[in-house]
């Protein structure tokens, strides 16, 4: 019984502890994004042609979140 | 292709007598990239004028854009055979027009003004219009108050005679008082928010309304003729527009040539297999009034890719991103090769590749233009898509045959595939960078910028090799390669170069998306399918519920799937690997006399 509980406790903060990851790291991309996307989109305003530089540098950060899944994986794995 | 078409640069010079007939063969030839003639300080050579004949071109261009454009003409025009015959014609269609779209305008002026007429309030007081005049001893007021002016004028002990009308929100009034108490009525008007109008004289309803109706009618045959006319003219004045920017085009030529009082000079890049179809063209027609002379300086060449029809859709890659410049090599066929395979392991799945290949394969025969690319484009991606659907066993998220990798169930795999697929590609952009740094800057500066990164990598290989102990090498070899790859970088590429140390892998590591955007895929799949599932079990309600959940469930991940995976895909391309070769910023080729859309 006792076991059983701090087997569930365990696995629960293995949990947390993936969530938090990728929760911090996907908090971080968007607010970059929002960040690059909004002077995107005003360059875009002035000059339309800007399209394509602007859509890769907004999706720069996008990297960040996968970091955050690949140790929200990582975690997972090793704790199993 | 890999390589631009090459190119060879041209001046042509000649007497200014035969600089029409020179413009008039470049620009049916379509194959010389014209560069302006720039003035500068030095130089005995000014910039040329236009022909005589521009000015009244491009009035005629004026008019006939404003025809077209009012009637939204497009499409591919005809060829004028006649130029006299067709200017005459086009004189008399222009009068037409111009005399159809005028009487419109006063017609419609016409009406605007009998409707403001038929709208003025003060035509709704019903008075005989024979009392309103001048009196000896009696005051009239004729106007709009904002409030009822009955009640305010009670028990203010003047003798009043009011005729008041709602008109709105407003009421119209005629008010007659003694001339004693003027003022008096006067202050009581004003605080009702009195504004004085005439009752205009000689209205009458029935009229206006007749004149209205007929004003109605000439519009509309006006306009019904407008409609027939440009039915039936609308392939000549097409055609007759892009003759005139033809010719205008061509007229203004000279303001990108150099000339002197009695000769030009014309600057510029042609193919260089088209040299010789140049030169005996020119000979043939003007002789010995025009020579012609080629230099190897290729700085600032236009760029003509030059790809197999296959890859043609991949340029337009490049179309958006930027052109190589003119020594790089044309990554569009490796990104031919590796956009639709990035593509289909992300959205592996045969039924969402089947859907895809439907609608694009449509598209491909009916849209035009961007979208016409894209389609083709997508089309590649979603062959792929339905090649790692049987990899990954995936049919609409459901697995229906043994996969020879299971997303769902050995992600680790697929990650460590995807990492790979990753390893593999920053790769071969570092030797295709290896290739350009020969090209542009010499065997030294390659070896050391780019083969550097590749020994980086080695090092780092060698030392993993001996810590997870699968090689018992020690540390010091691997220590020893890394060292001296990062002195090669750093001489090759400066402090940038150390900086950029981590970047490599975090490069790698962005290729993991390859699994992420691909697992959360198939997992939106499965969680579309149990919801599915669980329904059907609830009955004939359920059932439909289930159908509707599946239809809109798997139509919305293919959306999303087409949208994220092909973004991803390209990111990789343009961040990642591009960053391992790719400078750009070379100008496209647009040969003079290529007719632009619209």
């Amino acid at each position: 019984m006792v076991a059983d509980v701090a087997g569930a406790i365990n696995s629960g903060l293995i949990a947390i502890g993936a969530a938090i990851a990728i929760a911090g790291a996907a908090i971080a991309a968007a607010w970059a994004e929002k960040e690059i996307g909004t002077a995107a989109v005003g360059a875009m305003a002035e000059k339309p042609e800007l399209f394509v530089s602007g859509l890769i540098l907004t999706v720069i950060p996008e990297t960040i979140v996968i970091f955050g899944l690949v140790i929200a994986y990582l975690i997972v794995q090793i704790a199993a | 292709m890999f390589k631009t078409t090459p190119m060879a640069k041209i001046r042509i010079t000649g007497l200014k007598s035969s600089m029409k007939a020179t413009i008039d063969i470049l620009y049916a030839l379509k194959i010389m990239h014209l560069v302006d003639f720039s003035k500068n300080g030095t130089g005995f050579l000014d910039i040329g004028t236009p022909f005589m004949e521009a000015k009244e071109l491009s009035e005629s261009l004026v008019k006939i854009d404003s025809i077209v454009s009012f009637y939204g003409l497009r499409g591919k025009p005809k060829k004028i055979e006649n130029f006299y015959e067709a200017k005459k014609f086009f004189e008399k269609v222009f009068e037409e027009f111009s005399g159809a779209s005028a009487k419109i305008a006063s017609a419609k002026a016409r009406e605007a003004e009998l409707r403001q007429r038929l709208a003025d309030p003060m035509n709704k007081i019903k008075i005989d219009r024979k009392y309103l005049r001048e009196y000896d001893n009696i005051s009239v007021f004729t106007g709009i108050t904002k409030k009822q002016l009955g009640q305010a004028l009670q028990g203010h002990e003047i003798q009043f005679r009011l005729v008041e009308e709602k008109t709105g929100e407003n009421y119209a009034i005629v008010l007659f008082v003694q001339k004693k108490d003027t003022e008096k009525a006067r202050t009581i008007l004003l605080n009702s928010g009195f504004s004085e109008q005439a009752i205009p004289e000689g209205f009458s309803e029935e009229k206006i309304l007749e004149e209205l109706a007929a004003v109605e009618k000439e519009t509309l045959q006006a306009k019904e003729f407008l409609e027939k006319f440009g039915k039936k003219n609308s392939q000549f004045l097409l055609a007759y527009k892009f003759f005139l920017r033809e010719l205008n085009e061509k007229a203004e030529t000279p303001l990108r040539f150099g000339v002197s009082q009695s000769t030009f000079v014309a600057t510029g890049f042609v193919p260089k297999k088209t040299i010789k179809e140049l030169k005996n063209r020119l000979e043939s027609s003007v002789g010995e009034t025009v020579h012609i002379d080629f230099s190897d300086s290729l700085e600032n060449a236009p760029i003509k890719l030059n790809n197999p029809k296959i890859v043609k859709p991949f340029e337009l890659f490049l179309d958006l991103y930027t052109m190589p410049s003119y020594r790089e090599i044309d990554p569009s066929f490796l990104m031919a090769i590796t956009f639709p395979i990035f593509f289909g392991f992300m959205l592996g799945d045969v039924g969402y590749g089947i859907i895809m290949l439907a609608i694009f394969g449509f598209l491909a025969f009916k849209a035009k233009g961007q979208l016409k690319g894209f389609s083709r484009i997508l089309i590649w991606s979603a062959l792929s898509s339905v090649f790692f659907g049987f990899v990954f066993g995936e049919l609409f998220g459901a697995e229906f045959i043994e996969p020879l990798l299971n997303r769902v169930h050995e992600p680790t795999q697929v990650l460590g595939v995807a990492i790979a697929i990753g390893f593999v590609h920053i790769n071969i952009g570092l030797l295709v960078g290896f290739y350009n740094e020969l090209k542009n800057h010499g065997l030294k500066k390659a070896i050391l910028a780019k083969l550097g990164w590749i020994a980086f990598e080695s090092g780092i290989v060698l030392l993993a090799l001996d810590a997870l102990q699968i090689a018992q090498i020690g540390m010091i070899p691997g220590a020893i390669v890394v060292l001296v790859s990062i002195a090669m970088l750093y001489m090759g590429e400066g402090a940038r170069g150390l900086v950029e140390l981590p970047s490599i892998f975090s490069n790698m590591l962005s290729y993991s998306r390859l699994f992420a955007v691909g697992l959360s895929s198939v997992s939106i799949a499965l969680v579309v399918n149990q919801m599915a599932g669980s329904l059907w079990e609830a009955g004939i309600v359920g059932m439909i519920g289930a159908i509707v959940i599946l239809v809109i469930g798997h139509i919305l991940n293919t959306a999303l799937g087409l949208l994220g995976c092909s973004l991803h895909s390209l990111r990789l391309h343009y961040v990642e690997f591009f960053g391992k070769f790719f400078k750009g910023g070379g100008q496209k080729f647009v040969p003079f006399g290529q007719i632009k859309e619209n």
